[in-house]
């Protein structure tokens, strides 16, 4: 587990970080089971989530395509697919109490799961490992003192 | 980029037009468009629910077309609001990379600027709770954000008068005495421009402030242009798109017995048994304390009833 400036980002996981999502993937016969979920430096700047909106299960989504939105402090983000696959399972638990998101952002807090289509073409665009997620996340926080 | 923003000052817009400006401007944007601020008032009044809620589950929409009122659901957030030609819209759509990424740093930023034209004017405005623009802790602007395409978008709408009735009228709720209490709630809560300063201020004057406000603030000039042909089009499309209302929308199909008359302020209803008896508890609570309280039904005592209003708050909070 790295810990950036009081910020968490397990080492298992893998980073996205337009959107400041991770991913867990796991093998599943033949196919890449991807679970998908907002970082701890997302989580927090998006502040006290409300609303979360998902896509049913079984939908066909493009990298970068939205499947759903979430909202918090009256500001309304998409969420975004950060690979291409099917939707296979949204968490329920996760709409009913979207506070889940704020207070365990890696694990009850999880949004939705995907079968990849390409998962080892696609994870090129995302970051692993302690030494890239760290100097991913210092230059980010920089830049976001900067940009406030 | 550190270029002008762009300004639109609009006058009046219908109300779809009014909506649909910012969601077509923020549609065509691109890291090459314009920063823009759009400064207008609707035409006629209204109803706009927010993206994430349902609305016949918000309003009584057979009320609102038996006396006229339009329901148009925007794709940003925020709560059902009551609009109309008393109240100064402020509308400002900015690319993602050139608007912080952080939610509190983007209403600070597109926030302070209307605070700082209502201390100009006179009033003793400030930023509350991230997103409420508050006058002696009543409220006297409504906000709303959302990112649509590349676009970090937020509007907010100052109030000049705000008929209290009409919006609690318009409020699908429980009962009287939610309707009661929640209207109450708004006349004590909210804050209007006419009602602080005690005459009703030129609407040129709020707007020069609100344009020399935002250019300090951004550090930034505006300078007035207009709609290209393509943000022309995408605003017609998103007319026809807000046109069609989807009376289920997003959110649950029916009220939770809790409405938020600010971000201090809620009403909350418990209904119950007590015994075999049918009980009904209904609260405004502000700042966490029960302002006013009504019991019907079964006999409670006030300790019971706070309990019970206690318990729906709880619940609540903890679905967000």
């Amino acid at each position: 587990m790295a810990r950036i400036e009081g910020y968490d980002f397990p080492d298992d996981l893998w980073y996205h970080p337009p959107e400041h999502l991770w991913l867990h993937p796991e093998r599943a016969g033949d196919e890449w089971l991807i679970t998908v979920g907002v970082d701890a430096v997302g989580q927090d700047a998006l502040g006290e989530v409300v609303y979360v909106q998902l896509m049913d299960a079984g939908r066909v989504v493009a990298r970068g395509e939205a499947v759903g939105s979430l909202e918090a402090e009256k500001m309304v983000r998409p969420v975004l697919a950060p690979l291409s696959g099917t939707l296979s399972e949204v968490n329920g638990a996760l709409m009913a109490a979207p506070r889940l998101l704020n207070l365990h952002p890696y694990d009850q807090g999880w949004i939705f799961r995907m079968r990849a289509r390409d998962w080892e073409g696609e994870r090129e665009e995302l970051l692993h490992g302690e030494e890239r997620v760290r100097a991913w996340i210092s230059a980010e926080l920089q830049a976001m003192k900067e940009r406030r | 980029m550190s270029g002008p923003v762009r300004l639109l000052d609009l006058g009046a817009a219908p109300p779809l037009r009014s909506q649909a400006l910012y969601h077509g401007l923020a549609e065509a944007m691109d890291a090459d468009s314009p920063d823009t601020i759009a400064i207008l008032r609707p035409a006629s009044p209204y109803f706009c629910v927010g993206y994430h809620q349902s609305p016949r589950a918000e309003l009584d929409l057979a009320w609102c077309r038996e006396n006229g009122y339009p329901v148009i659901q925007r794709r940003i957030g925020g709560g059902t609001v009551y609009l109309d030609a008393d109240q100064l819209f402020y509308q400002c759509v900015f690319h993602r990379s050139r608007a912080p990424f952080d939610v509190a740093s983007i209403y600070r930023r597109f926030l302070t600027p209307p605070v700082r034209a209502l201390q100009a004017l006179g009033l003793p405005a400030t930023l509350e709770a991230i997103n409420e623009i508050e006058v002696g802790g009543r409220r006297i602007a409504g906000t709303g954000g959302g990112q649509i395409g590349e676009a970090v978008v937020v509007v907010g709408n100052l109030l000049l008068d705000f008929p209290a009735d009409i919006m609690a009228r318009a409020w699908r709720v429980p009962s009287p005495e939610f309707r009661r209490l929640a209207e109450d709630g708004l006349r004590r809560h909210l804050a209007t421009l006419c009602g602080t300063l005690g005459q009703r201020p030129s609407e040129e004057q709020i707007r020069r402030r609100l344009v020399r406000a935002y250019e300090e603030s951004l550090g930034r000039s505006l300078v007035p242009g207009r709609l290209t042909r393509l943000e022309e089009a995408a605003v017609r499309r998103e007319e026809r798109k807000l046109a069609r209302l989807d009376e289920a929308g997003h959110g649950a199909g029916r009220r939770q017995a809790r409405l938020k008359v600010t971000h201090r302020v809620w009403v909350h209803e418990w209904t119950g048994r007590v015994g075999e008896e049918p009980g009904r508890v209904t609260a405004r609570v502000a700042d966490g304390r029960i302002e006013e309280m009504s019991v019907a039904g079964a006999v409670l005592d006030r300790e019971e009833a706070e309990r019970h209003i206690g318990q729906v708050r709880d619940r609540a909070q903890l679905d967000g």
